[in-house]
């Protein structure tokens, strides 16, 4: 009842009148905030436009959830949502949000870098959808940023602000596909802004570890597995055993190289960061198929698309710890022990 | 006389080890576990294991932190070894699946990654070291060329694990049987790691 009420607080007195109208938010910042049910343990004062004034007040703008001390030295960097439509990764960083609790270091979430993506289903006239869970409202939105708002329209193609020169050409729109975009530019698209954005806050507070959650086709090899660079491989092959071992997901491992250009933990990688993708197996991709049931879907059921991404989070911080000093490790409770727990927070019973 | 049916007896044994496993994994879909392993099988690879990629399948690096970090089986790893490195090995471990981002990484084709399978196998083979398949990658390490590399491998082999969500085909079940291979499918990688120690010498 009390995180009920703080919801409706937080709904009210940010404005956010986004769950009803098809318009197109001003704030994406406030669009966030409005699909969390935050407390005080949470520090959700910053906008990600601190580090790129231009994304302030607009559609692109989004908030950076802190848990944990603020001048903790050691940090883990979570982001979730840099595609909208992957929504089992925005789902896992709510309640990572909303359930967890840092004991020790400090937790640096994202939980939609792409904001402007809240409240568009891409190239698609059709209307916006809405997932209803437990009572709670939370938008299936698109995998690009909002174009209405960017600075200039799609190019012919788009190359990787890093790629190296034999680097085959994307498809123009990916130009607003923010993980082809690291590490952004400040005098770039919105869309490269953002990710400029996220470099900065990451210089800034220099994470131990970088996490970001996706979700991927069933036709892609990178379903139900964990991305990184060849120098992290060993850190996530141990997330991996323990995933699979707690989740009884068949889970795998991936290396990366120069074609994930772009890409967030390719970028991060470059700056000495322990950066990894976590992809889960989304059954309605490639095309968002409406008709795909998403949440009771036989395969890939979202309670356990966000009970993997959660595990994954969890095994790479535990992981990731066992290479640090005592004191400069990442405690962090609050992660689900069952699926049943991730059902329960999503449907208001268990699976 | 004596060694002669020392050696009719050791190859009775074999056939009879070969004919459990063939038994016990005659189902593709029927996974197995390391109390499963033939008696007669367990233990019998010996120390040092050298742990290397057929195929530069980032499970490789999964099944070295499973057998060193969890197991403490104290394997040596390089996922692209030379034929060289495995000179002093007893035991070879190939974790099989092609991966064209590994491929990528590692700077080979396809080809010049046979080529470099086909003569650590060889070195092994000249060094006296057993040869044990493990497959865990599942249906992602199961295309044309994971094939290919898989029916390279398996036939040098004399054990051979494979996570079951890659056999769902029998493409094991059937490749292991044509050549009598010992097959052990198994549920999980943590399995596939049990079965690894079970196989080890002591």
């Amino acid at each position: 009842m009390k995180k009920f009420l703080l919801f409706l607080a937080a709904v009210l007195f940010l404005g956010s009148a986004a769950y009803s109208s098809p318009a197109p938010l001003q704030s994406g910042y406030a669009g966030v905030i409005g699909e969390m049910l935050l407390s005080g343990k949470n520090n959700t004062g910053r906008p990600l436009s601190d580090y790129e004034p231009a994304l302030a007040g607009t559609v692109y703008d989004t908030p950076i959830v802190v848990l944990g001390s603020e001048n903790a030295k050691n940090a883990c960097f979570i982001a979730a949502g840099t595609h909208g439509n992957e929504i089992a990764g925005i789902l896992a960083g709510y309640w990572i949000a909303e359930n967890c609790t840092v004991e020790n270091g400090r937790l640096v979430l994202l939980p939609r870098v792409n904001a402007s993506g809240l409240l568009r289903i891409e190239d698609k006239e059709i209307a916006q959808r809405i997932i209803t869970l437990a009572g709670r409202e939370f938008h299936y939105g698109s995998r690009l940023t909002d174009w209405r708002f960017e600075v200039a329209d799609d190019p012919l193609n788009f190359i990787p602000p890093k790629a190296p020169v034999d680097f085959a050409p994307l498809a123009g729109k990916e130009a607003r596909n923010i993980n082809r975009n690291y590490p952004g530019s400040s005098s770039g698209s919105m869309t490269s802004q953002i990710a400029a954005a996220v470099t900065k806050l990451l210089l800034e507070i220099q994470p131990v570890l970088a996490i970001d959650l996706h979700e991927a086709s069933p036709k892609s090899s990178l379903a139900w597995s964990i991305i990184t660079r060849k120098e992290f491989l060993d850190e996530a092959a141990m997330a991996v055993l323990d995933v699979e071992d707690q989740t009884g997901v068949s889970f795998h491992l991936e290396d990366s190289r120069e074609e994930f250009s772009g890409y967030s933990h390719w970028e991060w990688g470059k700056l000495g960061i322990h950066a990894f993708l976590v992809e889960t197996l989304n059954p309605a991709q490639p095309d968002d198929d409406p008709e795909i049931d998403q949440l009771n879907n036989q395969i890939s059921p979202l309670a356990l698309r966000v009970f993997v991404h959660l595990k994954a989070v969890e095994n790479l911080i535990a992981s990731r710890n066992l290479t640090l000093d005592d004191t400069e490790t990442i405690q962090v409770s609050g992660f689900p022990r069952t699926i049943d727990e991730v059902s329960f927070w999503l449907h208001g019973n268990a699976r | 006389m004596h060694m002669k049916n020392f050696s009719t007896i050791g190859r009775i044994g074999a056939l009879l080890v070969i004919a459990l496993f063939a038994i016990a994994g005659a189902s593709a879909q029927t996974a197995q576990t390391a109390n499963t392993v033939p008696a007669a099988l367990a233990g019998t690879f010996l120390r040092p294991g050298f742990i290397t990629s057929a195929g530069q399948t980032s499970d490789a690096a999964i099944v070295k932190v499973l057998a060193n970090t969890k197991l403490k089986l104290g394997f040596d790893y390089d996922i692209m070894a030379k034929p060289e490195a495995v000179a002093g090995a007893k035991t070879l471990v190939l974790v099989l699946g092609a991966s064209n981002k590994g491929l990528g990484s590692a700077g080979l084709s396809f080809e010049q990654e046979m080529e470099r399978v086909k003569k650590v196998i060889a070195a092994a083979q000249k060094a006296g070291a057993k040869i044990i398949s493990m497959h865990t990658g599942g249906s992602s390490r199961r295309g044309e060329l994971s094939n290919a590399i898989i029916e390279l491998c398996i036939p040098v082999s004399s054990a051979v694990i494979v996570v079951e969500e890659g056999n769902k085909d029998g493409f094991f079940t059937e490749l292991c049987a044509k050549h009598s291979i010992p097959l052990q499918v198994v549920p999980s990688i943590a399995e596939a790691g049990n079965v690894l120690k079970v196989l080890m010498a002591p």
